[in-house]
């Protein structure tokens, strides 16, 4: 080369730099979380035994027939995790669309109106995170009665505030920039600017967030169901399993802890997902 | 580069400072590469310098061209840092008598010079303040981590110095907190900071340029005369030559990495050999334009290389104006152009660059 | 001289300090105090003055950026300070701004293009996507970027190739004045010299006028057919750029000249140390807002704040003494 070099790479496509790359741990979270939706999604048809089946064999230890054993009604452990995915993952998205299609609005508003419209949602928002998210649903689960759509909406309820406050943060962020106060003196208008401006800029730790927000959905659900305001019997619910477990703990210990490690391998999938660069 | 015209490194003749021509530091071959993505990516590449007691040495480059990279090298600033590779020496003549290559000693050793035999101001004096403590509190700590002080000598001596840099009211001002200042304030304690331990050398990193002009000409003002009274030697790391005119016995302009350019700075300004220089003293507007006819302000084309982009032959010949086929393959030398005078181009005894006088004639 | 283009008449800013838990103002900071001045076509008025000065501020507060607090902005025979909703958009067709950090000025997540784009969608310029393809190409070529560019982010692009990007983008709705706010300040010297260069082509072959802020009197004195010397938000001194560089009658215009240190020794003004700092702009000197720092400072200095006094049919400053300068 003869010449300072001015000519580079050819970019990227602007779509794939406004989400980045996955870095590591986000491609590691994604991969677990595509292999357990497309278990839970090909569940009846994987030639399982039907997870509410019950049967005389109770109680049984792992075996060729049964990987994780059967429970005290004598149902299949494994069938039972693997069929569980579909309600955890089913809640845990409802979560995060209904914290996400809150919560995004909510921060806009707030971090591009300011004054006092920003300063009462501010207290809002102080106010669900100053209380225990869990116990708030707990209570409130209590009142409204335990159904999955409750679950999820309940969840998603005390979850928005986090998202509108990461996104009112971010608004506020790039409302300051110098390139908002270009599009500005250009004569951009507010929805422009939002449009043009601050959402593609936001997108990136709205999809983090969403995924964060999954996760708490997912182990939320299974504390519920554990505590015994989970999705009603006899559908798999993680939770309800590993209280039901825990009885036989010292008997039969993959009772307890197949459901439990399958909350933690999902949790850990969307936190991964939604984590920031390594 | 050829070792000879290193050794023969001249003494400086010009400015009016005490200088005993005694040699204070004498960095030889220094070399310092970074890795990254994969890429050895050589920042500062062979650069002598060579720096008496009491003389004030600028270094002068535009962002990239590893003016800082050679600052945070002595400092020993690059030695945590583990994709970076410094390699050559730089012995300096410490306040014991013991002179010490600041590459190979142990990190212990190189706190107790640092403070001690050298000391550094830089540019954002906020990202060097602790915002919890007082000013006094910090000061006073500093020395007394490097002198066998009491406290209330420390205190006496943090107090002649920051009412010598033009603090009006010394003892209110240790009383305060970083953010009570203002940034002219702030880059006058930073120097108290560092005259403070009363060290040999001081490395001052583009000091005045976050600071508005008249306050960096009260303190460029100061130091001059606190440098002359002291004898203490500064390495006067800028991109500015006007700051350099007025401070320096010597200039040293840096390229992509690597000295192009190097000699007592009025004869520097005056006749410069390589176009780079002339190119740099043309980009700068100067004052009286308004009053001059046809008076045109040139702009260097292109942009300096950065440390990833590789160039044959003269690194400035993607930009110069007497670029010849030759000057596109061949790396020059470091050649003395007269005593104290060298130049890193192949042609500079054919070309007749003008310097500052020409623009003096035109004003006339 | 024929009407001005623009004339700022006792153009005022003030910023509320507000303190507490439902923040109420304590107090102000007169950012722009009585600052007159106008701006003729084809013309380049410089803006000199140190940070706190409010140098920014008034070129703001012109482009309506910021609101101001009282005074006239007289754009064309009409008030600017009373427009809104669509005159204020077609306010910003005639008047533009040129941003100090070219690294903050363009949107991370943009291409070249769409930042180019974005001043000729959002005035309802050219709605052809193909015909704004061909804009964009003839902006990047005015500022001396080729047509290449289009499909690169900022991050891919130099300083002062991103610099040329933002004057490009200026430039686009064919404004009638540009603000200018410390287009160069962040840029290499070399890379300096290639903007001032361009600005001062653009105005001769565009005829733009321009408002020029800067802290340096040199690029100032280069590129500005007037100057206005500001500090603590009031004028100073204010005339052709000959007037104020070769015969300045402030003192503070003269202590700011004194401190341009050229290479040239030669060509160096009797240094004028000025003491001290700036004075708390929140609660400036009475009377002249300079004296704690003048040299030239007397008693009456402080009893009422000087008013602007001609020295020339162009030329004035806001200072009591006659011997200055």
């Amino acid at each position: 080369m003869t010449t300072v070099s001015e000519n580079r790479a050819p970019s990227v496509s602007p779509w794939r730099e406004k989400l980045g790359k996955l870095s590591v741990r986000q491609s590691i979270g994604l991969m677990i979380i595509t292999v357990l939706i497309v278990l839970g999604i090909l569940a009846p048809y994987l030639g399982l035994s039907d997870p509410n089946q019950s049967s005389l064999d109770i109680l049984q230890r792992a075996s060729a027939s049964h990987w994780f054993g059967t429970d005290a009604l004598g149902r299949d452990v494994f069938s039972r995790v693997i069929h569980g995915i579909r309600v955890s993952v089913l809640i845990g998205f409802g979560v995060g669309v209904l914290g996400t299609v809150l919560g995004v609005p909510i921060g806009l508003i707030a971090g591009y109106a300011r004054g006092t419209i920003d300063l009462f949602i501010l207290q809002i928002i102080d106010l669900f995170v100053a209380l225990p998210a869990l116990i708030l649903a707990l209570i409130i689960t209590a009142i409204v009665g335990s159904t999955a759509i409750n679950i999820a909406l309940v969840l998603g309820f005390v979850m928005w505030p986090q998202m509108a406050r990461l996104v009112r943060g971010q608004v506020i962020f790039i409302r300051e920039s110098v390139y908002v106060e270009a599009a500005r003196a250009l004569g951009g208008s507010p929805g422009w600017i939002i449009r043009q401006h601050i959402l593609p800029n936001a997108i990136r730790l709205v999809v983090a967030q969403f995924s964060i927000t999954v996760a708490f959905g997912i182990f939320s659900s299974a504390s519920l169901s554990f505590l015994g305001l989970g999705v009603p019997p006899p559908t798999p619910d993680w939770g309800t399993m590993v209280r039901e477990g825990v009885q036989f703990l010292a008997f039969s210990p993959l009772m307890s802890i197949a459901p439990g490690a399958a909350v933690t391998l999902t949790v850990l999938g969307f936190y991964l997902l939604g984590s920031k660069d390594d | 580069m050829t070792e000879s015209t290193v050794k023969s490194y001249p003494m400086p003749v010009t400015g009016g400072s005490p200088s005993d021509g005694e040699t204070l530091l004498d960095l030889r071959n220094l070399s310092v590469s970074y890795h990254m993505a994969g890429q050895q990516v050589r920042a500062v590449r062979n650069v002598d310098i060579n720096l008496k007691s009491g003389e004030v040495v600028a270094l002068v480059g535009e962002s990239g061209s590893g003016k800082s990279t050679i600052g945070h090298a002595l400092m020993g600033l690059l030695r945590y840092e583990d994709k970076v590779a410094v390699s050559g020496t730089a012995l300096l003549r410490c306040k014991d008598g013991v002179t010490r290559d600041l590459f190979a000693i142990s990190d212990r050793e190189m706190k107790r010079v640092r403070g001690n035999d050298i000391s550094i101001v830089f540019q954002e004096p906020m990202s060097s303040l602790n915002p919890l403590h007082s000013i006094g509190h910090q000061i006073t700590e500093a020395l007394l981590a490097h002198r066998k002080l009491r406290r209330n000598e420390a205190r006496e001596r943090v107090l002649y110095y920051l009412r010598r840099l033009g603090i009006p009211n010394p003892e209110q001002c240790m009383a305060r907190y970083p953010h009570q200042l203002s940034g002219g304030m702030r880059q006058r304690v930073m120097i108290a900071m560092a005259l403070c331990c009363e060290s040999k050398l001081l490395v001052a990193d583009e000091a005045t340029t976050a600071l508005d002009a008249t306050v960096q000409a009260q303190i460029i003002d100061l130091l001059k005369s606190l440098q002359a009274e002291t004898g203490m030697a500064i390495l006067f790391i800028t991109h500015d030559l006007g700051v350099v005119s007025e401070m320096a016995d010597r200039a040293i302009v840096l390229y992509a990495g690597q000295i192009v350019e190097t000699a007592a700075t009025r004869d520097l300004f005056d006749t410069p050999h390589m176009p780079y220089t002339r190119a740099l003293l043309e980009a700068i507007p100067r004052l009286g334009s308004s009053q001059m006819k046809g008076y045109e302000l040139r702009g260097i084309p292109g942009r300096a290389p950065s440390a990833f982009e590789r160039v044959d032959g003269c690194s400035f010949n993607p930009r110069c104006a007497y670029a010849t086929e030759a000057c596109r393959a061949t790396m020059p030398e470091l050649d003395m152009a007269k005593r104290e005078h060298l130049v890193r181009c192949l042609r500079w005894k054919e070309l007749q660059l003008g310097g500052c006088d020409e623009f003096a004639a035109a004003r006339r | 001289m024929n009407s001005p283009l623009l004339d700022v008449k006792n153009l005022q800013k003030r910023f509320d300090i507000r303190r507490g838990l439902i923040p109420r103002a304590v107090g102000h900071i007169h950012a722009v105090q009585d600052v007159s001045f106008s701006l003729s076509s084809h013309e380049v008025l410089g803006i000199v003055g140190e940070s706190g000065s409010g140098k920014t501020t008034i070129g703001r507060s012109v482009l309506r950026l910021t609101e101001p607090s009282d005074g006239e902005i007289i754009f064309n025979g009409k008030d600017v300070t009373k427009f809104s909703g669509s005159e204020l958009r077609q306010y910003r067709r005639s008047a533009q701004i040129i941003f100090q950090d070219p690294y903050a000025a363009l949107n991370p997540t943009m291409t070249i293009e769409e930042i180019l784009s974005e001043p000729l969608i959002v005035q309802n310029l050219i709605k052809d996507r193909q015909k704004r393809k061909e804009r964009v190409a003839e902006l990047l070529d005015m500022v001396g970027l080729s047509a290449d560019y289009m499909t690169r982010l900022p991050n891919e692009l130099s300083g002062g190739q991103r610099q040329r990007v933002v004057i490009a983008r200026a430039l686009a709705v064919e404004p009638q004045f540009v603000v200018a706010d410390e287009p160069v300040s962040a840029l290499d010297v070399s890379v300096q010299a290639q903007i001032i260069a361009l600005l001062r082509d653009l105005k001769q072959r565009l005829g733009l006028s321009m408002i020029f802020i800067s802290h340096n009197l040199a690029v100032v004195e280069y590129l500005a057919d007037r100057i206005a010397v500001v500090y603590l938000g009031r004028i100073m001194e204010i005339g052709t750029a000959a007037e104020v560089c070769g015969s300045p009658k402030h003192p503070y215009t003269i202590a700011l000249l004194s401190a341009v240190l050229d290479p040239d020794t030669s060509n160096r003004r009797q240094r004028i140390i000025l003491q001290g700092d700036l004075p708390d702009p929140a609660n400036p000197p009475s009377g002249c807002v300079f004296r704690t720092r003048c040299p030239y400072a007397i008693a009456d200095c402080a009893t009422k704040v000087p008013e602007m006094r001609s020295v020339s049919a162009t030329h004035a400053r806001a200072c009591i003494r006659d011997d200055v300068g």
